[in-house]
């Protein structure tokens, strides 16, 4: 179709109209067949018409042309050799030089005057605001016609410090595209006679590097000053599927989980976090029930405090962000609470459109790594129970008769091991353990009113047979808005399920002896023996297949129901209110029976067999807010500002109740308990905690080159004394965009610099509500004047809060259009003063007095470096390697030796830790050991005075090590090719002591009891000193040796002999995955996006030193998939 | 409507702010304990505090078994003790660095220490909420209170203190705390820490004037629950004993015998006619004592008659107890305290704490603190006069059914005779030997004498005392 323009051209223009809509239409229907008629033009013309030649491209690809038959009579004749060229190039070559100009709209070239290029065009404008996702308008965003023509420059247009903007367009019918950062990119079509438009711009979730949700407010993060971390949803999940505390941990230096030895992989105990190190010191008598580890970081899931079993509950799927706030200038409006940094947790808000649905299961397959463990067989076992002196009579107080029934005994093993008994208990307690979560969320809505609902369950079972947790939600979020008004209500009812393994502690069946035959295990007990030297003494070892085989339980069950409630509403161009309003409703029920069958019944009275506890926790939470946002951009001035007020009042109550007594074929029902435990009182505990604040928080920028932020705090609580119930935060800070700069705008390798720094002021409130208040409890006693009253705490009415002063540098740069990524952070966090419970003499009744005293400093730097050798990302093809580092020294100060009563607690309950001035919280205090005397097989220690001595005295110990890692983090590779993932992350960490307890526990301090009822670990055969010359580790093997009635004490102290440095390494995580995308198949199923992944968890670690890891529960290797399914 | 809604909005907002503003809201009352504002409300809140500190003393830890039935009864070598095995094993041997002698120091030393600190709040509260409790029962309180405090510093200073020799002892003891605060009290002096018991007991003396015991005497048997006005001039006479002031000690213990008519001595009726409740504890005469609420799951644990032979609290063949008794037949204290039991072990038992079949007599679970004969052997240790020291005994000697003495070598040693048979699970007897500083004594665990070594009379303080300074 060719259009010969002429004086007809105008009448024709309504219909040309209309025929460029269909063709519109038609291409959009037809897409995938018109991209591929972009082919390649080849031409070779010498000095032809320029109308020839318009013709034989327009043959080539199939356009039409339109063009005024007399306008090409003034062109120039073209010459042309080209090979596989586009159409523009080959067009711009051809019109190179010309009167003319051309433009193409959709399939059609137009041909048109120079100069009429813009007369020819009815100049439509269109105006309007764009908004971002909480109607707040947003200035600067990029707002242009959508077209092909690279000419059209003059019709980009960007919004102004009100969100505004006005732009000419030149057909009704084009596409407006509207771009910031930060947000998905949006297409508006336009319509006839288009009125002002309002564009909202949706959080690109993939790209939530640019902002920071300070889970108050949303800020640009280019403008701010404050450390932070941002993960998308997709990030979180291309580590693993297991939970968002487990990815966090990969993806960021700074959030630390505190290695639990003895929980191991137990599904259901909560890890410890720590961010930045630590402000407080735990000591328990300045917490109650209900108050969290006050190391612990601050969790905000959607703009309000929840707990950590929340956010470890939390089913991926729903996550949209996680940011991590670590400073003063992103945490200080948390104010009291903010003091070990903030985690912000932003789930999916629901979308307009048409109705969408994902699905996503995920598979884990948890498998016990039991590669720590290094027990001895059966032989092994038995050899070294000889060489220890177990079958030989005591050198002063045995008979010849009885060396004959230890011999008896002794040949007796021997002749099982000879059979070939060698049981392998480890094994016995664990199963592979299955996980499986299904999610599902659908959405829709028309534009005013959008809505989601979901709901998610997942199954747990860990490596322990039994073990499990089941956790389940549903929500439904409802979104309604209007042009200035948008109110949003998002109703969770969520819970879990917890059972604990029957099997009981994993160091149950570690320490089984491997001579007794497991598969003729019956009874009570494996060994049920009359000691031959003490006839009143019976030697049992019992069976641990018995107890695990009663109807014992442990067991747990949570529900809660939460519903947020927020409402935005803009005023006028800079102002917007916002206000929210949560409740809470949980109920935890715990029940523990042991079934009066338990091996530790044996002796009990009948009437106080079996046990069962049960406790019953409730609480009740109620926060509402509500905020004044301001935003206003003068020229290059911009300016942000929050003032917010907050009030929350939460309660928790406790009963619980020890029933006693159970028949033996109880289920552990307690209708069917005789009473309740002796002298046992119903257990009961309640506690309100009040807050309210007002936070405020400002933010000026200067051309986006020099920006400045504030922040003030004005909290109160009910945690600490009445003489203090108020405390101001504070925080300022200051960043600079030198790549803004004009000096360094035109070099073209640096994309990205900026310097951050920022102090500020932040509390701590984890403590029990009521260390400023003198309490009593009625005692549980009378006489006949009837029951008392006792003291039960003095409180300190002038307690001060304890505060952390937060010191914080950093620089952000990228270099190489975004190939390479650094950050660099380095801080200091001084909290003074500390609260403590301190131990002061018996003497004045206060054994645990809440006291302000010393203070602790954590210095610590921080680098996350990404690398992208390969980034090619309009191909999809990316290879980025990164490397995160954490190092922190932490030093207490200023105690004057007031903790020495807590040190004395800490020695004699054998821990290591110490409080004192100059000391490191992670610091481990021992008497330094010279090893082992070959001589005699005698531990040496090193007195202070610097002499040797073979008595312990606790008056040596020094700091012998220190259980944090010099340096931790984590490398990683991750690879994106077309639609495949593939990731590998290894933590290291270096320069970390250990107290090798496998090494005190199992190889030294072994007594003659413990061999009876214990397998030890193999180098307590082959290590330890057997005769005299001998250079060894460990000490004499011989246990009844001349020692005892020496009057030396024969168990091993602890001692720096069992400080070993470890270096680890290990595949924390790797994943590989494929997405399928634009499918036919995918089509007939309305799938839009399938995504397959494969998981790993630890699957692999080295480390120099051996040692037994996961002591009442196996740590477990994970091996998992997932699957999400997007349907349209 | 969107006019409305502004409206709300600010009003909510107004209202947090206000809100905010008001630290009322955060004073919370707890509702699992009491804040001292709630319990002080009413005099009730008072009583009840009082309350809890009697209950308190007489716990296992203090007067309910360590300074009573046990402890420093077992020191005093007064029964059978095996020194290798059994709870007592450490003690008997004045081993006191072993773990369970520490920890029944440690448990007397913060027990005491807590009690102290539970009165000094007390007292303080008596004046911070004086308006809610009429002014004549604070005094009597505050009475109690004080007398109290002397007390437990006293017994504490005669443990943990050094040996109060003749001249007044300026040997650093023990701290002597007046209010509670985190302030950490130094040693004082042992003659600094007579001072300050001496000026408690004053204090008392002084609010306890119109203490109701001064006309009821133990016919209201509650009085010998309270720390009263008797029990105050008892402790006085005591002090003085301690700090060899035998004329004060003297006229101390002469004003609670003027009385002695309030504490009527045992009957022959109430102790051998009612054989299944026999009153073998003499509680009339009891000036002070504690109700002990397990004190016969106590009992049961140490004295019962079916304890093995080699764990029982006793004094083992019946031979030792004719020998402490003299032979007397018919002194209440032997007969009806100390009997082979028809099972269980074959030797004598000690009854004097067990439990009678009418669970409403009102002597039941009493252990004595001071009783009125103690007075009468201060007298007899303190006045010059031979003749009426020993009609002082005498006096004694009849309420417990055996005969006078007429002439004796020395009344020291009668005393000391005395002390044994009186006080048996009563702990008295420590204090007799540390105050004499006899190291030579009789004992069922050896034939003849067992040596007490003269550093076993200072107990250790816990570590945690000397390590938190």
């Amino acid at each position: 179709m060719t259009f010969k323009r002429g004086g007809l051209s105008r009448i024709y223009a309504n219909i040309f109209l209309k025929v460029k809509l269909t063709i519109i239409i038609l291409t959009t229907v037809i897409l995938q067949v018109s991209a591929s008629s972009y082919a390649q033009i080849t031409l070779r013309e010498k000095e032809a018409p320029l109308e020839k030649v318009i013709q034989k491209i327009r043959k080539q690809i199939g356009y039409d042309l339109f063009y005024n038959a007399g306008m090409l009579k003034k062109a120039s004749p073209v010459t042309i050799s080209v090979n596989n060229a586009s159409l523009e190039e080959v067009l711009d070559m051809c019109f190179k030089g010309q009167p003319l100009t051309y433009r193409i709209e959709q399939k059609t070239i137009i041909v048109q005057n120079a100069l009429e290029n813009v007369l020819a065009t009815r100049a439509i404008i269109i105006k309007g605001i764009v908004l971002d996702e909480t109607g707040k308008p947003i200035p600067g965003a990029t707002i242009r016609v959508k077209q092909t023509d690279p000419r059209a420059l003059s019709r980009v247009v960007t919004s102004n410090g009100v969100g505004q903007f006005s732009i000419d367009v030149r057909s009704e019918a084009d596409i407006l595209v509207v771009s910031y950062v930060g947000y998905k990119t949006q297409e508006v079509k336009l319509r006839a006679n288009q009125g002002p438009l309002t564009v909202r711009m949706e959080v690109a979730e993939n790209n939530m590097k640019n902002v920071v949700i300070t889970g108050m407010a949303t800020v640009k993060k280019e403008s701010f000053s404050g450390a932070t971390a941002s993960f998308s949803g997709d990030d979180l999940k291309a580590i693993g599927n297991v939970n968002v505390i487990q990815s966090l941990r990969t993806l960021d230096p700074s959030f630390l989980l505190m290695e639990n030895n003895i929980a191991g992989s137990n599904p259901n105990v909560l890890p410890t976090i720590e961010l930045r190190g630590q402000t407080s010191i735990t000591t328990q008598g300045l917490r109650d029930e209900f108050s969290s580890d006050p190391n612990q970081p601050l969790f905000i899931l959607d703009g309000f405090e929840t707990s950590l079993k929340t956010i470890v509950d939390l089913d991926m799927n729903r996550v949209a962000s996680i940011t991590i706030l670590k400073d003063a200038a992103s945490t200080a409006v948390y104010g009291s609470r903010a003091s070990n940094g903030v985690i912000v947790v932003e789930t999916i808000r629901p979308k307009a459109g048409e109705i969408s649905m994902v699905y996503t299961t995920d598979g884990n397959i948890d498998l016990a790594d039991l590669s720590s463990y290094n027990l001895m067989n059966a032989r092994e076992k038995l050899e070294f129970e000889r060489l220890s002196g177990r079958y030989l009579i005591h050198p002063r107080f045995g008979t010849p008769i009885q060396q004959m029934v230890l011999d008896d005994l002794y040949s007796a093993r021997l002749k099982d091991v000879e059979k070939g008994i060698d049981s392998y208990w480890l094994n016995e307690p664990l199963q592979t353990g299955y996980s499986q979560r299904h999610s599902i969320s659908v959405s829709g809505g028309e534009k005013d009113i959008t809505y989601s609902v979901g709901g998610d369950f997942r199954n747990v079972s860990g490596s322990m047979k039994g073990s499990g947790r089941k956790t389940w939600g549903t929500r439904l979020n409802l979104n309604y808005r209007t042009n200035k008004l948008n109110i949003s209500n998002m109703l969770y009812v969520n819970g879990y399920n917890a059972t604990e393994s029957n099997y009981g502690e994993f160091s149950t069946w570690a320490n089984m002896n491997p001579y007794f035959d497991k598969t003729t295990a019956s009874g009570r007990y494996l060994l049920d023996m009359v000691n031959p030297f003490q006839p009143s003494l019976v030697e049992r070892v019992a069976n641990p297949y018995y107890n695990a085989s009663l109807s014992s339980f442990d067991k747990s069950k949570d529900f809660v129901v939460t519903n947020n409630m927020q409402a935005r509403y803009n005023i006028g161009q800079s102002f917007m209110l916002t206000s929210s309003f949560q409740i809470t409703k949980g109920s935890t029920e715990a029940s523990v029976f042991i079934s009066p069958m338990d091996n530790r019944y044996v002796s009990t009275n009948a009437l106080e067999k079996g046990s069962l506890t049960n406790t019953v926790t409730n609480n009740l939470g109620i926060t509402g807010n509500i905020a004044l946002n301001y935003s206003k951009v003068i020229d290059k001035h911009s300016i942000t500002g929050m003032l917010r007020t907050e009030i929350s009042n939460s309660k928790y109550t406790l009963d619980g109740y020890n029933a006693v007594g159970f028949p033996n074929s109880s289920n552990g029902n307690a209708r069917f308990a005789y009473g309740f435990a002796e002298n046992g009182t119903p257990k009961v505990s309640a506690s309100i905690s009040r807050r309210n604040s007002i936070n405020s928080s400002a933010n000026y920028s200067y051309d986006g080159r020099i920006n400045l932020d504030a922040s003030f705090t004005y909290d109160g609580t009910t945690s600490f004394g009445s003489a203090n119930k108020y405390s101001p935060f504070f925080s300022i800070g200051s960043s600079w965009n030198i790549h803004k700069e004009e000096f360094i705008k035109n070099t073209n390798w640096i994309d990205l610099l900026r310097l951050r720094a920022n102090y500020g002021v932040t509390g701590n409130q984890n403590f029990s509500s009521y260390t400023s208040v003198s309490t009593y409890t009625y005692n549980t006693n009378y006489n006949y004047f009837g029951q008392g009253l006792y003291l039960s705490s003095l409180g300190n009415e002038n307690l001060k809060w304890q505060n952390t002063y937060n010191t914080s540098l950093g620089i952000d740069a990228a270099f190489l259009k975004n190939r390479i990524n650094i950050q660099l952070n380095g801080y200091r966090k001084y909290t003074d003063p500390l609260v403590i419970a301190v131990g002061l003499p018996p003497s004045t009744a206060l054994t645990a007095y809440p006291l302000n005293a010393g203070t602790l400093t954590v210095d610590g730097v921080e680098a996350i470096i990404r690398v992208s050798p390969i980034f090619k990302p309009s191909e999809g093809t990316v290879w980025t390697l990164g490397l995160t580092a954490s190092h922190y020294k932490q030093t207490y100060d200023h105690f004057n030796n007031i903790l020495e009563g807590l040190n004395e607690d800490l020695r004699q309950s054998n821990s290591l830790t110490r409080y004192r001035d100059g000391g490191d919280p992670a610091d481990i205090w021992a008497v330094p050991s010279m090893g082992i005397d070959p001589a005699n097989g005698r531990e040496i220690f090193l007195k202070k005075d610097g002499s040797y001595s073979y008595e312990h005295d606790y008056k040596d110990q020094i700091v012998v090590g220190n259980t944090r890692p010099k340096l931790e983090g984590v490398f990683s590779s991750t690879l994106s090719f077309k639609n495949f993932n593939f990731g590998l992350n290894f933590r290291y960490s270096l320069g970390q002591d250990i107290f090798n307890s496998a090494l005190f526990n199992k190889v030294e301090n072994i007594s003659m009891s413990q061999l009876l009822t214990s397998n030890q670990d193999k180098r307590a055969l082959y290590d330890r000193w057997r005769t005299p010359g001998d250079v060894s580790e460990f000490r004499n093997i011989s246990i009844i040796d001349l020692y005892a009635y020496q009057g030396i004490i024969s168990n091993t102290e602890m001692s720096s002999r069992f400080v070993q440095r470890e270096n680890a390494l290990a595949l924390e995580a790797a994943n590989l995955g494929y997405t399928f995308r634009d499918r036919n198949w995918m089509k007939s199923a309305r799938l839009t996006n399938l995504r397959l992944n494969a998981f790993t968890g630890e699957i692999f670690r080295v480390s120099t030193v051996r040692r037994e890891r996961g002591i009442s529960y196996p740590y477990a290797r994970t091996v998992s998939f997932s699957l999400t399914a997007n349907f349209q | 409507m969107m006019k409305k809604l502004v409206t709300k909005l600010g009003f909510l907002f107004l209202m947090m702010i206000t809100l905010s503003s008001c630290s009322k809201w955060l004073e919370i009352q707890p509702e699992d304990r009491f804040t001292e504002a709630q319990v002080f409300s009413t005099p009730q809140g008072f009583e009840d505090a009082l309350n809890g500190i009697y209950l308190s003393i007489g716990g296992n830890s203090l007067y309910g078994e360590n300074l009573t039935l046990s402890f420093l009864d077992v020191l005093a070598q007064s029964y059978q003790t095996s020194s290798s095995s059994g709870p007592f094993k450490d003690a008997v041997s004045y081993n006191y660095g072993e773990t369970p002698v520490r920890n029944r120091f440690n448990g007397i030393w913060n027990e005491a220490y807590s009690n102290i600190a539970n009165i000094n709040q007390l007292l303080i509260n008596l004046d911070r909420y004086s308006a809610n409790i009429p002014a004549q029962r604070a005094t009597i309180m505050k009475g109690e209170l004080k007398g109290m405090r002397a007390m437990l510093h006293f017994d504490l200073l005669k443990l943990f203190g050094p040996v109060y020799n003749s001249a007044d002892s300026t040997d650093l003891s023990i701290p002597y705390y007046q209010k509670l605060s985190p302030e950490i009290g130094n040693f004082l002096p042992a003659n600094k820490v007579m001072d300050l018991i001496l000026s408690d007991i004053q204090a008392a003396n002084d609010h306890l004037q119109t203490d109701v015991v001064k006309t009821e005497g133990n016919s209201n048997y509650l009085n010998k629950y309270r720390f009263n006005y008797f029990a105050n001039k008892a402790l006085a006479a005591r002090v003085y004993l301690w700090r060899n002031d035998k004329v004060s000690a003297l006229s101390y213990a002469k004003e609670v015998i003027a009385y002695s008519n309030l504490f009527p001595w045992v009957t022959a009726a109430s102790i051998t006619g009612d054989s299944q409740n026999p009153d073998r504890i003499f509680s009339t005469e009891l000036l002070f004592s504690v109700f002990t609420k397990d004190l016969y799951t106590t009992y049961n644990k140490l004295f019962y008659y079916e304890v093995t032979a080699s764990d029982i609290l006793a004094t083992g063949s019946s031979a030792y107890l004719e020998a402490i008794y003299e032979g007397n037949s018919n002194d209440y204290r032997k007969d009806y305290v100390w009997k082979v039991p028809p099972v269980g072990v074959s030797f004598p038992a000690f009854f004097k704490y067990a439990d009678v079949v009418d669970k409403k007599k009102n002597f039941r679970n009493t252990v004595p603190i001071i009783r009125l004969s103690e007075m009468y052997y201060i007298a007899a240790e303190t006045e010059p006069n031979q003749e009426t020291a020993l009609g002082y005994i005498n006096t004694v000697r009849n309420h417990r059914g055996i005969p006078s003495l007429t002439t004796v070598p020395s009344v020291d040693q009668e005393i000391r005779k005395e002390y044994i048979k009186e006080f048996y699970g009563e702990g008295q007897l420590w204090y007799y030997y540390k105050r004499r500083q006899i190291t030579s004594v009789i004992s069922p665990n050896s034939n003849t004498t067992v040596s007490l070594p003269v550093e076993a009379f200072m107990f250790r303080m816990p570590d945690a005392e000397i390590s938190n300074r």
